[in-house]
């Protein structure tokens, strides 16, 4: 099994730093580079056989863990980890985006780019630490919980999208980025909003040949 | 133009892949994955990581783009390398030719690699599999025949051009 | 055999009993002990528009999922056959909520007699009836035959009836005859209370298929091109056996990354479930199962076999003598 999208040969436009600013720390750019890829390069399927899809694995999942939703969570998490530390390199290989600076720098990437190019959502980027480490997500239109209703007893346990959280967290570890990950409210548990807190822990360090140190 | 040998590193400083072609202008001749080439592929690591570093610390800190090594040259031949967020290099040794050899190792990354590596679940996607492969210490080799075909087949197409 | 010739659409024991959680002679059952004091949440869903939107997704996040899906089954079956089966079984929840909701959209006027995806084009209101009107969701919940809530991915408490109450609610619209505008709001009672609703778009109610040839045709054009946006590639009958047919997709969109026909076939299981969902909850069981048949430069040519249960057969001769044989 491999990779989702037939040949995007030309990302070239994207890294041609002598046209003006090279993708500067400016959302504008960011934003025209996420529509762009979404609307030109990017192969589509209906939005509904997705949501569909996830919820034929989430109801699965209940079954086999007997609704222990703990464990759910976990699995959902884990299986969006899996996918993260793939996906990070389908989404550079579209972008050809070098590295990010500070959390800023990622919270836009992630919100105008990674969330357009893969869901054709921007989530809200909100609730910043005072150190500029930690930030919300705040997504209003969430493709994978459309049409879904939870039941009583999985509302207090459950956290439906959670595959989101795994996919990021595996994604930033990928470009040495530690993160905790985690939804803080989700609007199928009651709450206003749904909101995934992504929280800086550490930059890890490239590693370096034995001996060079 | 005649390309000598290319070279894919992982974020552990391995070598996990090397394909070298010894008959010029023969897209068939040479190895893959050579125990010989071990030797090579730690000094090319070397070259490249320090010049990386150098490069750094020579640009003004605050700067907005970072200061990549784009390419090498000596004497006899140039050194084209392609580094990504994820820490992989992708390396292309060849002669003078002005080509754009940025958009070669681009596409190897973003057309071959990441389809037949990455988003492949029966290839692992990090070639260390524990603590003693990581830092230049690996012995995992890309063997995914889909990848090493699709490889040859386009760099067949520079090299006999 | 002839005491099943008419039978409910829900006469398949894999479809019927599958639902958990809810025991029809006790009623919903509280899943916590407090449920009742809870004031019931007013979930946007029952406001929101069945009207299709043109939500698209990217392929890479399908096929990722798609992937996990997969890698998830694999790691927890034994035998081909056991993930086959596991995989179709994820289609097939699928399959069965598509078909209530298909035929609904295919029913919004204009040229809801064509087979085409008309409902792709209609999307002059999407699903933006934001949670203003929330007033009929109280009513709405009591419904869980109605296709929104029975596509919830995990309602497995008291909206899983949607088997059981799609068989009579369909076949209420056809021996009505005349698809009157009560048979409409027994699909779509939910929704009549807001203004947005699909229901003032429909004047005339698509009449439920009745003939294998016509259902096949709308699994052809219908679901394909809602699932994959294009209709399959062909729609054969088999030359050598009455029951068989064949819909056929040269470039099967979610499994054309994957390596080495035979897994590959394996994994169209899902979309076999799908079909089989879709076609034995609109009252004609049958078997699907994967094929690959490499044709011309269409090296991932993938035949989906769709075997009938004779009890279908029998029943199409007896009701529309041999014009169908």
């Amino acid at each position: 099994m491999s990779r989702p999208v037939s040949t995007i040969s030309g990302q070239s436009g994207l890294s041609s730093s002598g046209s003006g600013a090279p993708l500067g720390g400016q959302g504008r750019s960011l934003k025209a580079t996420g529509d762009d890829i979404w609307k030109n390069k990017t192969e589509k399927i209906n939005a509904e056989l997705f949501t569909l899809t996830y919820g034929a694995i989430v109801s699965q999942l209940c079954e086999d863990y007997d609704r222990d939703f703990a464990k759910i969570n976990d699995q959902l998490f884990q299986m969006g980890y899996n996918i993260g530390v793939r996906l990070i390199e389908d989404f550079l290989a579209r972008t050809a985006l070098p590295r990010c600076e500070d959390m800023v720098r990622t919270s836009e990437v992630i919100s105008k780019c990674a969330f357009k190019v893969f869901l054709n959502i921007s989530p809200k980027v909100t609730n910043w630490s005072a150190n500029k480490e930690a930030f919300s997500l705040v997504i209003n239109d969430n493709p994978l919980s459309d049409f879904v209703e939870l039941p009583m007893d999985a509302m207090k346990g459950l956290w439906y999208s959670n595959v989101l959280c795994g996919v990021l967290k595996g994604a930033l570890e990928m470009v040495q980025l530690d993160c905790d990950v985690a939804f803080v409210s989700d609007i199928l548990r009651g709450d206003q909003l749904t909101e995934i807190k992504i929280k800086l822990n550490r930059v890890l360090k490239d590693e370096i040949p034995i001996g060079e140190d | 133009m005649t390309i000598y040998s290319f070279w894919i590193f992982d974020k552990h400083c391995n070598c996990i892949y090397d394909r070298e072609w010894t008959l010029l202008g023969n897209p068939k001749s040479g190895t893959t994955n050579s125990k010989q080439n071990d030797d090579i592929a730690k000094l090319l690591y070397g070259t490249i990581f320090s010049l990386r570093s150098i490069s750094g610390k020579l640009t003004a800190s605050g700067s907005e783009s970072a200061n990549e090594i784009r390419s090498i040259s000596t004497g006899k031949f140039r050194v084209h390398t392609y580094c990504t967020a994820t820490g992989l290099w992708f390396i292309l040794l060849t002669d003078f030719k002005p080509i754009n050899y940025d958009k070669i190792l681009k596409h190897i990354y973003a057309d071959i690699y990441v389809k037949y590596i990455s988003c492949n679940y029966l290839s692992p996607y990090d070639f260390a599999e524990n603590e003693s492969e990581m830092r230049g210490q690996g012995v995992r080799k890309i063997s995914n025949k889909n990848f090493m075909g699709n490889l040859e087949r386009y760099l067949e197409t520079w090299i006999s051009a | 055999m002839s005491q099943q010739i008419i039978q409910p659409s829900t006469a398949d024991p894999s479809v019927r009993d599958r639902s958990t959680g809810y025991e029809y002679t006790v009623g919903p059952k509280p899943s916590l002990p407090d449920e009742h004091m809870r004031s019931p949440l007013t979930s946007r869903l029952y406001a929101a528009s069945l009207a299709a939107g043109k939500q698209q997704v990217s392929l890479a996040a399908m096929t990722f999922l798609f992937q996990e899906m997969i890698a998830y089954l694999h790691k927890n079956c034994t035998s081909v056959t056991e993930f086959e089966g596991r995989l179709s079984a994820y289609g097939e929840s699928i399959g069965t909520k598509l078909l209530e909701l298909l035929n609904l959209r295919s029913s919004v006027a204009p040229g809801s007699s064509s087979r085409t995806s008309t409902f792709l084009s209609s999307s002059s209101q999407t699903s933006t009836a934001a949670g203003s009107t929330t007033a009929g969701s109280a009513t709405a919940r009591s419904r869980s035959g109605t296709v929104t809530s029975s596509r919830s991915g995990v309602s497995a408490s008291t909206h899983t009836g949607t088997a059981p109450s799609t068989g009579p609610a369909s076949a209420a619209s056809h021996s009505n005859g005349s698809a009157t505008a009560d048979s409409h709001s027994h699909h779509t009672h939910a929704h009549i209370h807001q203004t947005e609703s699909l229901t003032s778009q429909i004047t005339r109610m698509r009449r439920r298929d009745l003939k294998i040839l016509d259902i096949l045709q709308f699994v052809h054009g219908t679901l394909w091109s809602y699932l994959f946006d294009h209709v399959s590639d062909d729609l054969v009958k088999s030359s050598e056996r009455n029951n068989e047919y064949m819909i056929i997709d040269n470039h099967p969109p979610l499994t054309q990354f994957i390596s080495g026909a035979n897994n590959r076939v394996s994994c169209d299981y899902f979309v076999c479930g799908i079909i089989r969902g879709f076609l034995t909850d609109a009252g004609f069981r049958c078997k699907v199962t994967a094929h690959t048949m490499p044709q011309g430069t269409f090296d991932n040519r993938t035949v989906y076999l769709i075997q009938f249960d004779n009890q279908v057969l029998e029943r199409e001769n007896i009701r529309f003598g041999q014009a169908s044989s």
